[in-house]
């Protein structure tokens, strides 16, 4: 009789009809190292089950599908659009690409600090995510806490999204972009006339902190700074004055 | 709610759970099952209206391979003592025992995981999974082949040590 790996393993799993089990279990009687190990996976299958058991459902579960649900039916567009909606989407997705690649954001630049690069990346996330109407965020502020430890994760840091509530920005959620080649996380608020600032934090892995420093190129404007292992960049366009008082009402809570 | 979503709500334990045993730690296992329900809804049209249970573990076998690639590098050691979080409370059983099987499955390369899990805890047959994952059934043998005895060979050994909080 021959019996193939396969069939250990159908056995051990219950994939067997009878005739065909008692036929390896004969052969196994006979073949005791190959009868330790099977009898080593069949422990292990049920050892694993009793690790992943399954949980009662949440009670927030409902809710929580309803709104993915409606959060993706409210971006659907009209029957028609669709050319032109997935014209604009590739052409998005090429300026992205464009502006990443021109700021060498999808390598790492080795040998350059992290507080050189800042300013362009902030820059080039802000141009990029904050014209986007459809999904400007990947995790909206509903769920908060999940957005910043998630990001926080990603990042290696605990993070924590600043209130700006006090210069009129509430926070519409945030977003994983690459700084250096490695995860970064960006913030995204808005104010009530749908004016938009993002907070981008990149991984610091030179030992410098810095003060505040300013950065401008066409109409938008950066502050960014390094503390500790993140650097920090705020960037918008809402006159250097005001982005400055934000920028230090961000320090005040990092 | 329609009745796809209703159908998602019913499964959710079972989503949770097929998460969690493709993560390290409970956080990790809240994300995917998060990426996987807002991938799953973007891409509704894309499901051909049988087997929703399948469909959706298949969306979150290719979600958590392609994160752990991008995590790939990161310390596997540093975060054993991680799986205490797995734990639910009151489980019968050694727990140093289990922080060494949590160990071990944690070493696993992520493809031979995902088709461990889906044979051994999710009961699918090995043709089921070879379908859902889009691999001939001789790859899904010699992963899973290679996914019991790495766990063997690792809770043999002496090269993990179950970490605890004391």
């Amino acid at each position: 009789m021959s019996v193939s790996e396969h069939d250990l393993h159908a056995y051990v799993d219950g994939r067997l009809d009878e005739s065909r089990r008692s036929e390896i279990e004969r052969w196994l009687a006979q073949h005791p190292d190959a009868a330790a190990e099977v009898a080593g996976w069949r422990q292990q299958n049920d050892r694993i089950r009793a690790l992943f058991s399954v949980d009662a459902p949440h009670a927030d579960d409902a809710r929580r599908i309803a709104g993915i649900a409606s959060s993706r039916r409210a971006v659907r567009l009209p029957p028609g659009t669709g050319a032109a909606a997935a014209a604009v989407a590739l052409f998005l997705l090429g300026a992205a690409a464009g502006v990443l690649g021109t700021l060498g954001l999808a390598t790492a630049p080795s040998g350059v600090a992290a507080v050189e690069v800042l300013p362009a990346a902030a820059r080039a996330s802000y141009l990029v995510y904050t014209r986007e109407v459809a999904h400007p965020v990947e995790v909206g502020a509903d769920e908060e806490a999940h957005l910043v430890s998630w990001l926080g994760k990603r990042l290696g840091t605990e993070i924590a999204a600043p209130d700006l509530s006090a210069e009129g920005f509430r926070l519409v959620g945030g977003r994983l972009v690459p700084f250096r080649g490695a995860p970064g996380a960006l913030l995204m608020y808005e104010d009530a006339s749908g004016e938009r600032l993002t907070l981008l934090f990149g991984r610091n892995e030179d030992n410098s902190d810095t003060g505040f420093r300013f950065a401008s190129e066409d109409r938008v404007q950066t502050f960014y700074w390094i503390d500790g292992p993140v650097g920090y960049a705020l960037s918008g366009e809402v006159g250097r004055e005001r982005l400055e008082r934000i920028s230090r009402l961000v320090y005040r809570q990092l | 709610m329609n009745k796809v979503e209703q159908e998602i709500l019913a499964l959710m334990p079972a989503l949770r759970r097929y998460a969690r045993s493709l993560s390290r730690d409970r956080q990790d296992a809240e994300d995917l099952v998060q990426d996987s329900l807002e991938a799953a809804f973007a891409h509704l049209g894309g499901w051909r209206g049988v087997n929703l249970r399948g469909w959706l573990l298949t969306i979150m076998t290719n979600l958590s391979r392609r994160r752990h690639r991008s995590a790939a590098g990161r310390a596997v050691f540093a975060e054993l003592g991680e799986a205490d979080a797995l734990e639910a409370p009151g489980r019968e059983g050694d727990p140093l025992e289990r922080d060494r099987l949590l160990a071990a499955i944690n070493l696993l390369a992520p493809e031979q995981r995902s088709v461990l899990m889906l044979v051994v805890v999710e009961g699918y047959a090995y043709a089921e999974v070879a379908d859902m994952l889009a691999i001939p059934i001789g790859t899904v043998m010699s992963r899973l082949s290679r996914a019991r005895r790495s766990i063997a060979e690792n809770l043999n050994g002496r090269n993990i040590v179950g970490l605890r909080r004391s």
